[in-house]
C-alpha cells in the first residue's frame, strides 16, 4: 500500500514535469486539444489522474485569463522605426560633436597654458633672482679672515692629522 | 539569424541602412519584451528607443558569439529593470478593492449600454483583473508569464534574456501560474458572495 502511494506519487511527479512541457510547447487553452497533443503515456495518466488533469486545467486557465486581459504588444510600425532613427542619428551627431569638441578644446587650453607657464616663469625667474643675491661667506669676527675651522670635531681631527702626516 | 549575422556586420561598417533594417525587424520583439515588463506602452517605447540607440552605440564592440537579437532582447531586459529601479514606476495601479467599482462601472455600462459599450465595459473589468492578478505577482514572474504566454517567447529565449537556467524559468513559470489560477478564483468567489 505505502509503496504504491509512493510509485503513484512519483508517477504524478514525472507527469507534471511533462505536462509542464507539453505546455511550454503548446500555444492553445484548449484542455481537450492539449490531451489530444500529449503522447500515450502522458494521456494515459492525465485522464486516469484527476491532480495532474487539474494542474494542467490550472495552467491553461492562467493562460486564457491573461489573453484575455493582456493585449500583446501590436507592431510599432514606420513610424516607431523613423523615431528610432532620429533618435540614433541625434546620439551619434552627439558623440561625433563631443569628440569634435575634445579637440576643439585643445587650442583654447593650449593659449591658457601658455599664459599660465609665462606666469610660472616669471615667478620662478624672481625668485632665483631674489635667493641668488651676493650673501658674503663667513668671517671670523676677529681677524676677517674666512673661518675654514670646522666646528665638528671630527673634522678638525682629521685635519690635523693629514696635517701631521705632510710635514716630515 | 544569418541575416541578422549580415546586417550586423555592415552596421558595424558603419552602414546606417543595415542597422535601420535590423530595427525594422526587431523592434516590435523588443516593444514585447519591454511591454511585458514595464506594462505601458509609452514606457516601453521610451526604453525601446533608448536602447536601440545602446546597441549602436556599442555595436563596434558586438563580437556575434551570442545572437543579435538575444543580446538585444538582453540589453532591454536590463534597461527595463534600470528604469524602473530609477523612476519607480509601478506597472499599473491597480487595488483589490477596485473591482468594486469596476463591477458598479460595469453595472452602469450594463444599464445605459449598447452592444460595443457593454463589450467594452466587459473587456475593461477583465483586463483590470488580470492587471490586478498580475500586481501581485514577483516582477521577475509577471514579466516571464507575459512574454511566455501573451508574447509568445520561448522558455528558452526568456532564459537567455533573463540570464536564468531554463528550469529556473519552468519552475518560476508553473508556480506563477498557479499563483495566479489560485488567486483569480478566489477573487472569483468573494465577488460572487458580493452580488
Amino acid at each position: 500500500m505505502w509503496n504504491r502511494r509512493k510509485e503513484q506519487k512519483r508517477d504524478c511527479a514525472a507527469a507534471q514535469s511533462r505536462t509542464q512541457n507539453l505546455l511550454n510547447g503548446w500555444g492553445g487553452t484548449d484542455a481537450a486539444e492539449c490531451l489530444g497533443t500529449a503522447d500515450g503515456e502522458l494521456r494515459v495518466h492525465l485522464e486516469a489522474c484527476p491532480d495532474c488533469r487539474e494542474g494542467m486545467e490550472k495552467t491553461l486557465e492562467a493562460r486564457s485569463v491573461l489573453r484575455q486581459g493582456v493585449a500583446a504588444a501590436a507592431d510599432p510600425g514606420a513610424a516607431f522605426t523613423r523615431r528610432i532613427m532620429l533618435a540614433v542619428d541625434a546620439a551619434a551627431e552627439k558623440e561625433s560633436a563631443a569628440v569634435a569638441n575634445t579637440w576643439m578644446a585643445v587650442p583654447a587650453l593650449a593659449s591658457r597654458m601658455a599664459w599660465v607657464c609665462a606666469f610660472a616663469l616669471l615667478l620662478a625667474a624672481a625668485w632665483l633672482h631674489e635667493t641668488r643675491a651676493y650673501s658674503p661667506p663667513a668671517r671670523s669676527a676677529a681677524n676677517g679672515e674666512m673661518a675654514l675651522v670646522s666646528d665638528s670635531p671630527a673634522e678638525s681631527e682629521e685635519v690635523l692629522v693629514s696635517v701631521a702626516r705632510s710635514e716630515p | 539569424m544569418e541575416e541578422d549575422r549580415a546586417l550586423v556586420a555592415q552596421a558595424q561598417g558603419g552602414s546606417r541602412e543595415a542597422f535601420e533594417e535590423l530595427v525594422r525587424r526587431h523592434q516590435h520583439r523588443s516593444l514585447a519584451v519591454a511591454g511585458g515588463i514595464l506594462r505601458r506602452r509609452e514606457d516601453a517605447e521610451d526604453v525601446v528607443q533608448q536602447v536601440f540607440v545602446k546597441v549602436f552605440l556599442s555595436l563596434r564592440n558586438f563580437d556575434q558569439r551570442a545572437a543579435f537579437s538575444t543580446w538585444l532582447y538582453k540589453i532591454t531586459v536590463n534597461e527595463c529593470w534600470d528604469y524602473l529601479r530609477k523612476k519607480r514606476v509601478r506597472p499599473l495601479t491597480y487595488e483589490a478593492d477596485l473591482s468594486e467599482d469596476q463591477a458598479r462601472r460595469y453595472a452602469s455600462t450594463r444599464e445605459t449600454g449598447s452592444a460595443a459599450g457593454l463589450d467594452a465595459g466587459v473587456r475593461m473589468v477583465t483586463r483590470e483583473r488580470v492587471e490586478g492578478l498580475l500586481e501581485t505577482l514577483d516582477p521577475v514572474d509577471r514579466s516571464m508569464l507575459i512574454l511566455k504566454e501573451v508574447e509568445g517567447f520561448s522558455v528558452g529565449e526568456i532564459a537567455r534574456m533573463m540570464d536564468l537556467n531554463g528550469n529556473t524559468v519552468k519552475v518560476r513559470l508553473f508556480r506563477a501560474r498557479r499563483r495566479m489560477v489560485e488567486l483569480n478564483r478566489k477573487r472569483e468567489r468573494k465577488e460572487s458572495r458580493r452580488d
